[in-house]
């Protein structure tokens, strides 16, 4: 990444100190060497939504915008976020984002000149500095006025929930759903971190909780039916169970590991060239000497063709929604572990439970109805 | 954890059903002007045959003349499954979509991201409008029940072609014609209903499932010139005891694969390294086969753990011209057709490679092989029991 270092510097530093205030498991806060990596990956397209609501009215709601009702900002909850750019009806280009809100918020701060840069790039024309910080200079303004400025505009913050453009009708900038912030991603994983066993008196035995189970037992950390929240908290979990310390490999955030390029096919059913995906935003360090990027962009390079012209291989048909395509990318947090037994483990029991369906789904509908509504 | 008695169709083992020995898969197409109603009454005369088949009751062993009573077969020596291929949909034989996933497969363009076809395969191979899977304990049983589908569509002259089928058998050593542990780890009993149940999206498939064939020839002949070190590297066991390995040690210009110790008072087959191999960190091991066809490691209720439950037979086709024709009938169950196209699509899972090992193969490393080719191959929505037969919801 070719942000400043002083910015990857603050935002280490940020997220030490967040993961400061939690009550740390002593898998996450102990001197222990970290060599092994682990990769907790999961597909990018929300699972929650889809299981609840049903596929179809899923996939159409994700990609709905009108007015204050925005698809993404209500139901992209994978740490991913994506945008399906249509022209005249066919889609053109797939943009996704994996970049998490609280670090442009310290780019905002120190790097305006960066932020404008990036967001230009991401634009394609020249960024308008009012629509980003409220202010044609940014140099004029505070750290904190740039920051406060920039969450408005960009983040939808301050309780108006309403998106300026260069994170939504022109460009992807980086996450927005509530959910897709650093503190949601800690929170979940201060509560995981720590051994659950189950004590399974139907298999009259013992066994790691699965996601579902600790989740259930979290207390408000993540939310099950999810791709990602019940995978980070069984695999964090298993892994403190053997005993092992655990960090996030550095620079904290969610990586883009991979599109499934092979289940998208030209008309003649042979896959896309790999040319066609564009990955940027790489995080400055490798994940088993792949680069860790954050940033992705689909577009056919083909006179005469988009996106509409393909076919995914698991429809036999174009990709109509976002998520289609949202779904064959894979997203990922890094950690690094040590060795087994390094840490006590201190098991906590929790009751064996199936997926409450009926608890994670709750509210989705009412969110739907009132957005179909805004919609309609 | 589920509750309460399963809708699943016979011949899944879930808790409480007994594994059968040999299996035949049995595709089938609609004539050409069959309408949708006529093709769900032909649905209902072959499921009645194989029901009537089930309790021990052949159509040609009924009393026909004055003193004569029905001669009964053995009850219970099959177990029969009706599924619903992609064409089924797309010509029209119910309103309903297909489901997501549920498509042909790709011909001749690779059908798969890593598993292309074999020679000389024609379209549509393993597919069709219809499958049923019969599978019981004895090889004469599950043929008959092929064969009184035959009957069953000649003497009412149902508008049915019967198109092939695919033919197996279960190992009792528990070994694949690789002859390495096969099918060992494998979604544990308690769990596979959480694995496979569809949740109701569709809702016609509430309590269904959906199946994953694919009839993969292996070969075997260019499997036996890799050194057993190689196969093992390939694999992720040891080849005799089947434990997995913890990894792959490095000296003297030799790889060592490293098992997990085996504990001295445990029968190894049930040991947790053996069963569910746990994750190593060592590069090597964790691109072979075992591991890239489960990743996560998570529990079959997470998602994105895309678990699927194996349940394939071996084959052998013949030796012709001294030249062996064998493989893997494997059958997948899940509750979503997405995780059978992630394991088989996903570049670090299978969908990377055709078998096993890595992209960037090191000293010593198994050369890449193509170890298997599609022989035949569909996906199949397998819906709950019902009466008259399962799926009659895609009719109303």
């Amino acid at each position: 990444m070719d942000d400043p270092g002083v910015v990857r510097q603050a935002w280490q530093e940020h997220v030490d100190e967040e993961l400061g205030k939690s009550d740390l498991p002593r898998a996450l806060s102990s001197g222990a060497s970290c060599d092994e990596l682990r990769i907790l990956e999961w597909p990018a397209a929300p699972t929650r939504i889809r299981r609840c609501l049903g596929r179809a009215r899923a996939d159409r709601l994700c990609d709905a915008t009108g007015g204050k009702l925005d698809g993404r900002a209500a139901f992209h909850e994978e740490y991913a976020e994506w945008q399906l750019i249509r022209s005249g009806g066919r889609p053109v280009r797939f943009e996704l984002t994996t970049e998490l809100p609280d670090y442009w918020e310290l780019l905002a701060e120190r790097a305006p000149g960066r932020v404008l840069e990036l967001i230009s790039a991401f634009a394609g024309r020249e960024a308008d500095s009012r629509s980003i910080f409220e202010h044609p200079v940014p140099s004029d303004l505070s750290a904190t006025e740039r920051r406060e400025g920039f969450g408005r505009t960009v983040l939808g913050m301050g309780g108006c929930n309403v998106f300026g453009p260069y994170n939504g009708s022109e460009a992807l900038t980086c996450l927005r759903h509530p959910s897709n912030r650093l503190g949601a991603v800690l929170s979940l994983t201060a509560a995981a971190s720590a051994p659950m066993m189950v004590g399974d008196r139907d298999r009259d035995e013992r066994r790691p909780a699965s996601g579902s189970e600790i989740l259930a037992a979290s207390g408000g950390a993540g939310r099950g039916l999810r791709s990602s929240d019940p995978l980070i908290a069984e695999r964090l979990a298993r892994l403190a169970g053997e005993g092992r310390a655990m960090r996030f490999e550095a620079p904290f955030g969610v990586d883009i590991t991979g599109m499934q390029l092979s289940d998208v096919l030209l008309p003649g059913g042979e896959p896309i060239p790999s040319e066609w995906l564009t990955l940027s935003r790489a995080a400055g360090s490798e994940l088993d000497e792949r680069p860790r990027y954050r940033r992705l962009r689909l577009e056919v390079d083909e006179p005469g063709l988009d996106l509409g012209d393909l076919r995914l291989r698991r429809t036999g048909k174009a990709p109509l929604y976002g998520a289609e395509l949202a779904e064959l990318v894979q997203v990922a947090l890094a950690v690094r572990v040590s060795d087994r037994d390094c840490v006590p483990v201190e098991t906590t029991f929790v009751a064996p439970a199936s997926v409450d369906r009926e608890r994670w789904c709750e509210g989705i509908e009412a969110k739907t109805a009132e957005f179909e509504e805004g919609t309609s | 954890m589920k509750q309460g008695e399963s809708d699943l169709q016979d011949g899944i083992y879930i808790p409480g059903r007994k594994p059968r020995r040999c299996f035949l898969l049995l595709t089938a197409d609609f004539e050409g002007e069959t309408s949708p109603d006529a093709a769900c009454a032909a649905l209902a005369e072959i499921t009645e045959t194989l029901t009537r088949l089930r309790a021990g009751e052949v159509a040609d062993l009924r009393a026909t003349k004055p003193g004569d009573r029905d001669e009964p077969i053995m009850a219970e020596t099959i177990d029969f499954m009706l599924g619903y291929g992609a064409s089924f949909f797309t010509r029209g034989f119910t309103s309903a979509e297909a489901p997501h996933g549920l498509v042909a497969l790709q011909h001749p363009a690779t059908p798969t991201a890593s598993i292309p076809w074999a020679e000389g395969v024609q379209a549509r191979a393993g597919e069709g409008d219809i499958c049923l899977q019969l599978t019981g304990d004895r090889e004469h049983a599950v043929a008959r029940g092929a064969v009184e589908i035959w009957k069953t569509v000649r003497d009412r002259g149902l508008p049915v072609d019967i198109r092939t089928t695919y033919s197996g058998f279960a190992r009792d050593d528990r070994r694949s014609w690789l002859g390495f542990h096969d099918g060992v780890s494998n979604i544990c009993k308690p769990d596979r209903r959480g694995a496979i149940e569809c949740g109701g999206d569709p809702d016609w498939n509430r309590g269904g499932t959906y199946m994953a064939f694919l009839r993969l020839q292996v070969d075997l002949e260019g499997w036996r010139e890799l050194s057993r070190v190689q196969q093992e590297v390939l694999v992720g066991r040891d080849k005799l005891s089947g434990q997995a390995l913890a990894g792959v040690d490095i000296g003297g210009g030799d790889l060592r694969p490293r098992p997990f110790p085996l504990e001295p008072e445990t029968e190894a087959s049930k040991q947790p390294a053996f069963v569910d191999p746990p994750e190593t960190g060592d590069a090597i091991v964790e691109a072979s086969h075992i591991h890239r066809a489960n990743q996560s490691r998570a529990s079959a209720t997470t998602h994105s753990a895309h678990r699927i439950f194996r349940q394939g037979f071996e084959y052998l086709e013949g030796i012709e011209a001294g030249e062996p024709s064998l493989g893997l009938n494997f059958v997948s169950f899940q509750a979503e057709l997405e995780h059978f196209w992630q394991v088989l699509g996903l570049h670090d899972w299978l969908g990377g490679v055709n078998f096993g090992g890595r992209n960037s193969r090191g000293f010593g490393e198994p050369p890449a092989l193509q170890l298997t080719t599609l022989r035949a191959g569909g996906v199949y929505a397998i819906p709950p029991r019902a009466a008259p037969f399962p799926g009659a919801r895609l009719c109303a």
